[in-house]
């Protein structure tokens, strides 16, 4: 039985062929394959590589509807590996790059491991330099404001 | 030539600002604990960490605390029940036998033997006192028997709530105070019923005579969520509404029989150093600081001036 494809289009004008379940996993192709018979979704702000990564998140996490009795492909905890995995070997920058194309397409459990992963970084950080350098965030507070806060919180500096 | 513009380089995705919703989408993941230091990253974290929303929406978030000798732990309730220990770094409360849980405002009061530790166990800072209670108000209602439930709490930040479970019918309600509660006049204080259930088969929210400890609970909306122990000492977390049990939950990951508990909504405000000072100026604000307690049909307030 042949599967459905449909064509994914990056910004530098890469065409992905993808199974439409894999596509689907995205609410944004979900909706759009059902409104449109267009086969070919031109996604102008993902680059090939996040692109790519994408899709290997969603091949990894598709959910197969024919195949009976065990429905998904792996199990919920080598799937919980697999994720920690994926996001760990990417770089900061595209991790970034990635969760903003999970939050885009509407993928909320690529949105949640990323966001996550993310977490988990600025939770490891030891200062709010390390955190601002790490993220590129400017500091827009005056030093006299930060005291303040500092008193506010009484926390250890 | 343009300095201004040889320094503005072209952005990547990555570089741009990330939209509000992603950045409290990304905090509401890291740890309570470590939450409290972002908020002089930047103005816009510091904004969203203030927001009561925020730490109300967190995936840590909770709504009791149990504690046993050794342990304690948080229980959130949605989407689902969780139980997580929390850190018990502040070694002072080790060695103290805790008498009682009550939750106030942000902070949690431990009752020890000699007076109370005030606590916000996201933060881990705290501080100790004691208290005084004068009598407020009469109640809608009172103990009948030994082991009734009778239970008093704040509720929507300026008025009373108080659960009620008849241990032979196991009828159990929640009447609320009709208006604000000013804690300077009791005369207009009405109560009014909110919540009546009469469910078959409804736990005894008071076991056994031998560790009376009453049960805790909060309302959002018309959901009543309470946390009992059940007569071996196991800890439940129930949630009823419209007229039924819609899911109950043992806690079986508490080690140790019999926890003390309490509802408690986690929040990133410290623990003044002179807690007393910040009691009397959250007593002007409003009433809400203001611990209270339901003992022989009649409802006692701790008075700020009274110290």
């Amino acid at each position: 039985m042949s599967k459905k494809m449909i064509v994914l289009k990056s910004s530098e004008g890469v065409s992905f062929v993808v199974e439409e379940a894999v596509a689907r996993q995205s609410k944004i192709i979900s909706f759009l394959v059902e409104e449109f018979p267009d086969r070919e979704l031109p996604l102008t702000n993902m680059t090939s590589e996040i692109l790519r990564k994408t899709i290997e998140y969603c091949k990894k996490h598709v959910v197969e509807d024919d195949g009976g009795g065990d429905s998904s492909s792996s199990s919920s905890g080598d799937l919980k590996e697999w994720d920690v995995k994926f996001v760990a070997e990417i770089d900061q920058p595209r991790l970034m790059d990635l969760l903003m194309a999970a939050n885009y397409l509407d993928i909320p459990s690529l949105l949640d491991v990323t966001c996550q992963k993310v977490a988990d970084t600025i939770a490891a950080c030891n200062d709010e330099k390390e955190i601002r350098a790490t993220f590129n965030i400017e500091n827009d507070f005056t030093e006299e404001e930060v005291e303040a806060i500092r008193m506010e919180n009484q926390y250890p500096i | 030539m343009d300095s201004t513009k040889t320094k503005q380089k072209k952005k990547k995705a990555h570089e741009e600002q990330l939209p509000w919703e992603l950045i409290e989408e990304i905090l509401s993941r890291v740890p309570l604990k470590s939450l409290v230091r972002l908020s002089v990253v930047c103005k816009r974290w510091n904004v969203i960490l203030d927001d009561k929303r925020f730490i109300n929406n967190h995936k840590e978030t909770f709504r009791f605390i149990l504690k046993t000798k050794t342990k304690i732990y948080s229980v959130s309730i949605d989407p689902k029940i969780v139980v997580r220990e929390l850190p018990w770094d502040t070694l002072a409360l080790e060695y103290q036998k805790t008498t009682k849980l009550v939750d106030c405002d942000e902070f949690l009061i431990c009752n020890m033997d000699q007076g109370a530790v005030v606590w916000n166990p996201c933060l881990s800072n705290f501080n100790f006192s004691k208290d005084r209670f004068s009598r407020f108000c009469d109640l809608p209602c009172g103990m009948s028997h030994l082991r009734d439930a009778l239970v008093l709490r704040i509720f929507k930040g300026d008025r009373f709530s108080l659960l009620k479970q008849c241990n032979v019918t196991k009828k159990t309600e929640i009447w609320v105070t009709k208006n604000k509660v000013n804690v300077e006049d009791s005369r207009d204080v009405v109560w009014v019923n909110f919540i009546r259930l009469s469910i078959p088969s409804f736990p005894s929210l008071v076991p056994t005579n031998l560790y009376s400890q009453q049960p805790s609970y909060f309302i959002d909306d018309k959901r009543l969520v309470v946390c009992s122990c059940d007569e071996t000492g196991q800890a439940w977390i129930y949630v009823f509404g419209e007229n039924r049990l819609i899911n109950k939950v043992r806690i079986d990951s508490v080690v140790g029989p019999w926890p003390l508990h309490c509802t408690y909504f986690p929040s990133l405000v410290p623990v003044p150093r002179d807690a007393k000072i910040r009691w009397t100026s959250a007593s002007e604000r409003k009433y809400n600081s203001e611990w209270s307690r339901a003992c022989n049909r009649e409802v006692y307030v701790r008075m700020n001036k009274s110290r």
